[in-house]
């Protein structure tokens, strides 16, 4: 009741025209900025946060909350039409989204996109709304060795991915760990694999590397074959999801957001996570897994609603504990800084128009976005009847200046080129580039909570078998190696797949 | 006729300017366009919101737009190495902590020699560093915490920002001193190891006093020592490092400097500039907001005296730490 009373005074901040404003700039300067590859809304809101000095706090929140959440939306309008993720949380959308594409049915996969992520937001404005305090306080239960178990499971996770040869995968994913080793060692300061270049002392830059193995690799691969034109010019369907789209996908959106949720309240975890999970989760509880991979509209929706719920309830740690759980938070506890606001456990009694006002906006926004998105569709697909020696020169200049744009370094583009070829060759050869790039974003995560464990017990890997939530992660990991042998089996007696293994 | 003649001088002018013949051309008082300040990490942090607080109030006086642009990595090394490659004209300068002038260079090989490639032009601010404990911890004051460790070895967990940060190192110190050891365990950054701290994973943390003023205020943390010899306004029960008898002289300062050759006016501008801006509302805003002490500028060769003392020292903590590059290969 509390909750109602506070989101109505919430409600009423949010519809003041100014904010009403701010909302909308955010929102749309989010979808733009999700659709360009590699611009991304970490850089939009440092650059607009100096224009924000002179703005009530509120009204300036409101607007870069905005940015993060509407380039959720934007993000998969790329992934879906060519591809290229707009953001690393799109990655897997693109699985599906783009073969639906191909299909010539662009315009429900963007319609279903839109839709789970409106699905997604809402429901994760509801958990913010009822259970951010709680939630908060249950997600500092996680600590390191919590972190290395729920790592551990979302690498086991992400072999239901794949499609085709589960070896390939596997050694997809474990090159993505290899390759998140480049960098700083976390204990010793001590440079791995840099080649002496200060540029490598942070790793190989996540956007450059998503961006060369989907982006530039895509484009190689499609000027080897001008046939595929072909493709685009068949009917492009409808707009909307059928209502056999709807009725494929409806559990998949219930379950998308609830993941999103769970995952997007742990600091770390966050949209790319719960897209794969969610995206993994769908294709394990299909009858029909084959479908997967090959344009299913579930495949669409799960990451889609998975991805956006997990951005609503990733401002759960930050509004309510003053955590910043990832790079876009850490902006935003920036800007509330600026504004003479420390978020902190108070911040919710100190300043309830600023949290509710800011919550409620999120409401506004999300439908300020469907209202946005679902007209663009119709623009968006009329996009591929660009042809191709137009559109790839034009992907391939927003490619490198949006690469370029993110830290302003040259190497990110030379890494980009490098990954596009590899993932040129990956494609040619068969390899998925999802579970490398997937791999590559756990890694680090899995590292250091492994090391950070062992330093808290001293050395001994009793740390992971004591704790509960731990302990109940590492039984479900081994259940799912036990369920995927065990399936592999049936099918081919013979062979026991030691790939496996290395996952223990 | 007359525009004929006109535009032939323009020319001229712009030939001799151009060819450098015509040094008063040179000469125009500096800044004649926008400067672009790098600031070596990414966007939200303290050093960001300090910079950009302080680019909005030097423009007023600089009569040119400051544009401030982040090139993260390495701890600042990366913006600090590229940095040494530009012009010395004053308009392409680094906004950074002082961790790759007086840290980086004895922990791994740069691409750049801080004392030598580079003109410093004005110390921003410090930060202060804190050691907390969750409210709910036995030990009321650093004593305690220390006494405990003695009877307990190796049992003390320590939550630190990153390896070789102030905090690590200087606890580092301090355990020799008092003669304990501990279990130190690195997080990315401020915001993971006080997650670890409020969870209970880790019992006692060193990091920046604005990662953790707003649970002190909460009632869910206690700080029990503080560089800052003057203490902590919100937390008086915490001692500074003078008071428990600690002579560590170590702190986190935000600087900023540009390549190296660059002409004294125009260090002296930029840094007179920068602390007309520290003067200004919105900066002194900001600056409590993420418990910066400012208000003790330090500018040309000054700076760079204190930042070789401050380096020397963090070379010797370095080496106590087991840290120093040589000793890694």
């Amino acid at each position: 009741m509390d909750a109602l009373l506070s989101i109505a005074h919430g409600l009423q901040v949010a519809l003041q025209p100014t904010n009403l404003f701010f909302c909308f700039v955010g929102v749309f300067v989010g979808t733009l900025v999700g659709v360009l590859p590699g611009i991304g809304p970490v850089g939009t809101m440092s650059l607009l946060l100096p224009a924000t000095f002179h703005l009530s706090p509120v009204g300036a929140i409101i607007m870069l909350a905005g940015i993060y959440y509407g380039a959720q939306y934007g993000g998969s309008t790329t992934s879906i039409l060519v591809n290229i993720p707009g953001e690393a949380s799109s990655i897997v959308t693109g699985l599906d989204g783009y073969q639906l594409a191909r299909q010539g049915r662009a315009g429900p996969a963007l319609g279903m996109a839109a839709l789970g992520s409106f699905a997604g937001g809402v429901v994760g404005i509801g958990g913010l709304v009822l259970l951010a305090a709680p939630l908060a306080e249950a997600a500092l239960s996680f600590g390191p060795p919590e972190y290395f178990a729920l790592m551990c499971v979302s690498l086991v996770v992400l072999t239901f991915l794949s499609q085709g040869s589960m070896y390939k995968s596997l050694m997809m994913g474990l090159l993505g760990l290899l390759l998140s080793g480049v960098g700083l060692d976390m204990f010793t300061s001590a440079p791995r694999f840099t080649l002496g270049l200060d540029e490598l002392t942070d790793g190989i830059g996540l956007i450059p590397l998503v961006m060369g193995l989907f982006g530039i690799a895509e484009i190689l691969v499609n000027l080897e074959h001008p046939t595929t034109r072909r493709v685009y010019e068949t009917p492009l369907g409808t707009v909307l999801p059928t209502a056999a789209d709807w009725l494929a996908a409806r559990w998949a959106i219930v379950r998308g957001a609830v993941i999103g949720f769970l995952l997007g309240i742990l600091p770390g975890g966050g949209a790319v996570l719960s897209s794969f999970v969610a995206y993994a989760v769908e294709k394990r509880l299909s009858r029909h897994p084959e479908r997967f991979g090959r344009g299913a509209i579930e495949g669409v929706a799960a990451p889609e609603t998975g991805n956006n719920a997990a951005a609503q309830a990733s401002f759960i740690p930050l509004l309510s504990l003053g955590i910043p759980p990832n790079v876009v938070m850490a902006v935003l506890f920036g800007g509330l800084l600026v504004h003479g606001i420390t978020p902190g456990p108070l911040l919710i009694q100190q300043h309830p128009d600023l949290f509710w006002g800011v919550v409620a906006s999120m409401l506004v926004g999300n439908v300020m976005l469907l209202a946005l998105n679902l007209p663009l569709i119709g623009l968006w697909v009329r996009l591929l009847r660009v042809p191709y020696d137009v559109l790839f020169p034009l992907i391939l200049m927003v490619c490198v200046v949006g690469v370029y744009s993110v830290n302003h370094s040259r190497m990110d583009v030379y890494v980009m080129v490098v990954f596009g070829l590899v993932g040129y060759l990956m494609q040619k050869l068969g390899y998925a580039a999802a579970p490398l790039a997937l791999a590559y974003v756990l890694g680090p995560i899995l590292e250091s909570a492994l090391r950070q464990s062992l330093s808290l017990s001293g050395g001994s890997f009793a740390i992971f078998f004591t704790r509960p939530i731990a302990a109940v992660s590492l039984a479900v990991m081994a259940a799912l190696i036990v369920l995927q042998v065990a399936t592999h089996w049936r099918r081919q007696p013979t062979t026991a797949p030691p790939g496996e293994r290395r996952r223990t | 006729m007359q525009t004929a003649s006109r535009l032939a001088a323009v020319a001229l002018m712009v030939v001799l300017a151009t060819s450098g013949v015509f040094p008063a051309a040179a000469q125009e008082p500096f800044p004649t366009k926008p400067i672009t300040v790098w600031v070596g990490f990414p966007p939200g942090g303290a050093t960001d919101i300090l910079m950009r607080a302080l680019a909005e109030g030097a423009e007023k006086h600089l009569g040119q737009k400051v544009v401030v642009v982040n090139k993260p990595g390495a701890a600042g090394a990366v913006a600090t190495a590229e940095l040494a490659k530009q012009r010395p004209d004053g308009y392409t300068i680094v906004c950074n902590t002082d961790t790759p002038i007086t840290r980086s260079p004895h922990l791994r090989e740069v691409e750049y020699d801080p004392f030598r490639d580079l003109t410093f032009i004005n110390r921003v601010g410090t930060f202060k560093v804190v050691f907390a404990v969750r409210a709910d911890t036995p030990h009321r004051t650093w004593r305690d915490l220390v006494e405990w460790a003695k009877k307990n070895p190796g049992q003390l967990t320590f939550g630190t920002p990153g390896v070789a940060t102030t905090p690590s190192l200087v606890m580092t110190r301090i355990a020799a001193r008092e003669g304990f050891t501990f279990r130190a365990v690195p997080f990315a950054g401020d915001g993971p190891s006080v997650s670890a701290l409020l969870g209970g994973h880790v019992a006692v943390l060193g990091g920046s006093s604005v990662a953790v003023s707003s649970y002190v205020q909460a009632k869910r943390m206690r700080v029990l020592l503080v560089s800052d010899p003057e203490g902590l306004d919100y937390a008086p029960e915490a001692v500074s490092f003078a008071k428990a008898g600690y002579d560590v002289e170590s702190t986190t300062a935000v600087v900023t400097f540009g390549p190296k050759g660059m002409p004294p006016q125009v260090v002296a501008r930029l840094a007179k500039a920068f602390d007309e801006a520290a003067k200004t509302e919105t900066f002194l805003g900001v600056a409590r907001k993420s418990e910066t002490t400012v208000g003790q500028p330090l500018t040309g060769q000054a700076l760079a005296d204190w930042l070789r003392k401050v380096g020397s020292n963090y070379e010797q903590l370095i080496k106590e730490a087991g840290l120093y590059k040589s000793e890694k290969k």
